[in-house]
């Protein structure tokens, strides 16, 4: 089979939600010398990339993503031990958490998945989150971008208290600050001095990469 | 085929001789109540006709009124041409005012007492004579009682207090008030014998200020005045509730004690609480407790010594209104496994298993409300509340059959029902683009079609999912929690306006309860206020609910790492 086919297959078992056949698809990948690097971007990532846009087009529902991304995963963690590092290429970094006060985290959970199906390195704070925590978080790591969500209207005001403590801190244009969740609105993006609002999980994936004009 | 006129309808139906009035209405696709399923012993379905009739009945005399058209549809037959006239609801909201409870002795914390002679030559304060102690507003009335009225005159008591004076053929009487995120239900109830006198409801006036628990929490946070603002209007709407239960506003002296449930955030509101640690992990509130507190202290317009009664909470999202519900309908009681679900914009739900009982809230969302949904709107004249498919034609009602404007709760879940099963809509919520047939031809841009300008999107059809999905997830998440599986359940009961409408096939097709349940359905209505019923004519009532509160044991689910396995998994149809 050649390349191509390969890597394409791996791209439709992961739509396909076939987790074995993914893993099994990766090992052929292997053995007829496709390099690690390029079976993660040309078939998994790719596949994902493809789950994603069936997501925001409505095809592909909550069940549909996390079977695909258990279809990933499983991909990449056979794959992983092969993947040469190479220290050179830069990975976006993200930190990010329900803010304080909230405890659902059902979206953000699914933002992670979408960013790691990206190629993008996730530190994930989870939820109700005490608001320093993500600039701590942030410093410590040396983040690219801060990532906020809430569920509750009640709660949104703690995305604000954080970019104010950045701007207080003088390390605002450090980072970009991306903000989510079912109240959360462009407008209100603007009003707090967010950078991207996104009302999906896969916008909010690619937004990210398109930010940091990335590509893997 | 005789003629059947509907005034004020303009509708005009045919139907065969010696039918009930009953089945013309229903024919004419207008809505009566028939509680007792139509042998004419219950009275509900009294309206006006004229015409060719057949003659009253001893029993049908017991419910109208002499002298008037009225009759009772159920039992009243169509002999030649008729002219009908339905009593005029209230259509803003359908909305069910109506409950089931069980039985209970009348035994009111208000009772009337006979008051002892006043003896004549004796300087001794008449207050010496009474067995009660006297309230402060009673001592000032005092003096309004002399020898020759004093036989006509009984004491009102409270908790053995003598608390006012009545003549001895008034009423003494109480207010049942049940206050929805989105609706008010209130019933005007003789506290002697337990007897409804009157029942109304209402629009929640607070939903100006947001339509579901948090909106309204972030105003009352963002504005100075919002909690006093959220009071006021809510005050105003029961004092006006209170005045329309009333046959003349005399009667208003006569009320010595209102109830009330609500969910939690709700009371919170009623009395000007601040809500905001409510809405902020871990969801505290401010009290949980049964509050009695004085009407004049909080504005309710009733006897100057009236008391409102607050029922107790369990959590601020297990409120009130479930504990009332539980103890209205028994389900505390249950020998048997039972689930209890009141399906509101939060769906709370309770399991009693070996008089152990627990209970959980979930975020439904308020798309079973009708909201959040494309076309959706509230149960108004012209929702879309029935919908079937035979043999690929599509059938529907609307309310007060009115031209279609939209879809309410009970209209949603019977389109997704029937389109599942008619392979519109795959298992995985999907619409199915590889439709063939008629029913495909209603299928555009991912929208499936009711009438020209009415539709279902797949964006709805998701809402719907969340929806029962979370609710679904909540009842296995707590039988999990207490190691019990949907198996082990005898009977599921379903409260809430909501339920009431809705058709139980379209329940179990979309999986709003968990799928595999085979066991026993029952819908309670509006168990809510039916507990707040019988608080007032019963004590015991509200100790048990009291002793309820405690034993609730309450589980808080997105606090749970399983519960998005589990929520995600109840996705699917």
């Amino acid at each position: 089979m050649s390349k191509e086919i390969l890597l394409n297959k791996i791209s439709q078992s992961i739509v396909d939600m076939q987790e074995d056949e993914v893993v099994e698809l990766c090992k052929e990948c292997l053995n007829t010398n496709i390099t690690p690097n390029e079976i993660i971007s040309q078939g998994l990532i790719k596949g994902m990339d493809e789950v994603s846009k069936l997501f925001e087009e409505e095809e592909y529902f909550l069940p549909e993503v996390l079977m695909c991304s258990d279809a990933f995963n499983s991909g990449l963690d056979f794959i992983n031990p092969y993947v040469v590092k190479d220290d050179t290429k830069k990975t976006i970094k993200v930190v990010m958490g329900v803010v304080e006060g909230d405890t659902h985290d059902i979206g953000k959970n699914l933002v992670k998945i979408m960013m790691e199906s990206g190629g993008i390195e996730v530190h994930d704070l989870g939820r109700d989150v005490p608001l320093d925590k993500f600039i701590e978080k942030a410093e410590e790591i040396g983040a690219d971008i801060i990532g906020m969500s809430t569920l509750m209207t009640t709660t949104m005001e703690g995305m604000k208290i954080v970019i104010d403590k950045l701007k207080e801190l003088g390390i605002r244009n450090k980072y970009k600050i991306m903000i989510g969740g079912g109240p959360i609105s462009e407008y209100f993006a603007n009003s707090i001095g967010a950078d991207i609002y996104t009302k999906d999980a896969s916008e909010a994936a690619r937004k990210a990469k398109e930010l940091l004009c990335f590509s893997y | 085929m005789v003629k059947v006129t509907f005034k004020n309808k303009n509708i005009a139906i045919e139907i065969e001789e010696n039918k009930s009035l009953v089945d013309a209405i229903r024919l004419a696709n207008l809505s009566i109540e028939t509680a007792c399923s139509g042998n004419g012993s219950c009275g509900k379905c009294k309206i006006k006709a004229i015409g060719n009739l057949s003659l009253i009945t001893e029993k049908e005399k017991s419910y109208i009124t002499k002298g008037t058209d009225e009759r009772l549809a159920c039992v009243t037959r169509i002999l030649g041409d008729v002219e009908v006239e339905l009593s005029s609801r209230d259509t803003a909201l359908k909305t069910i005012n109506t409950g089931y409870s069980i039985d209970i002795n009348i035994n009111s914390d208000i009772k009337r007492i006979k008051l002892p002679e006043i003896k004549k030559d004796s300087s001794i304060p008449y207050i010496y004579s009474l067995e009660h102690e006297v309230s402060y507003e009673a001592l000032k009335k005092l003096s309004q009682l002399n020898k020759s009225n004093i036989k006509d005159i009984d004491g009102v008591i409270y908790n053995d207090k003598i608390i006012d004076y009545i003549q001895v053929y008034e009423e003494i009487i109480g207010v049942a008030l049940d206050i929805g995120t989105t609706g008010i239900s209130a019933y005007l109830i003789n506290l002697e014998n337990g007897e409804i006198l009157n029942k109304k409801s209402s629009l929640n006036p607070q939903t100006e200020y947001g339509g579901d628990v948090l909106s309204r929490i972030t105003y009352s946070m963002n504005n100075l005045d919002g909690k006093e603002k959220l009071k006021k209007v809510i005050i105003d709407k029961i004092n006006e509730i209170i005045l329309e239960l009333l046959e003349n506003t005399d009667q208003i002296n006569k009320i010595y004690r209102v109830s009330i449930s609500a969910n939690t955030v709700m009371l919170h509101m009623l009395l000007g609480i601040d809500t905001k640690s409510m809405s902020i992990a871990p969801y505290r509130a401010e009290f949980l407790n049964e509050i009695a507190i004085s009407a004049d202290d909080i504005g309710i317009e009733i006897n100057k010594s009236g008391i409102v009664t607050i029922l107790p909470s369990a959590s601020s999202y297990v409120g009130a209104d479930i504990i009332s519900g539980a103890i209205a309908t028994g389900f505390n009681k249950n020998k048997h496994n039972s689930v209890f679900i009141d399906i509101g914009t939060n769906g709370e739900i309770l399991v009693v298993c070996d008089h152990k009982i627990i209970g959980t809230s979930t975020a439904a969302g308020p798309a079973f409300e009708g909201m959040n949904i494309t076309h959706g709107c509230r149960a108004e004249s012209g929702a879309i509340d029935t919908f079937e498919i035979i043999n690929d034609e599509i059938k529907f009602t609307t309310i007060n059959n009115q031209n279609a404007v939209g879809i309410c709760g009970s209209g949603l879940i019977d389109i997704v029902s029937e389109l599942i099963k008619h392979k519109v809509i795959l298992k995985s919520g999907k619409l199915n683009n590889k439709l063939q047939g008629k029913l495909a031809e209603r299928m555009i841009d991912k929208s499936f079609y009711i009438t020209e300008t009415i539709y279902i999107s797949q964006k709805d059809i998701r809402q719907v999912q969340l929806a029962k999905g979370s609710i679904s997830a909540g009842v296995i998440m707590l039988l999990d929690s207490i190691e019990l599986s949907i198996d082990d359940i005898e009977e599921i009961i379903i409260a809430g306006a909501f339920g009431y409408h809705m058709n139980i096939e379209s329940i179990k097709t979309i999986g709003i309860i968990p799928k595999g349940y085979i066991g026993k359905i029952s819908f309670v209505g509006n168990s809510s206020i039916e507990g707040a019923r019988l608080s007032l004519v019963n004590k015991d009532m509200l100790n048990e609910m009291i002793k309820l509160k405690d034993e609730i044991e309450v589980l808080e689910l997105s606090m749970k790492e399983s519960f998005q396995e589990c929520f995600i998994k109840q996705l699917s149809f």
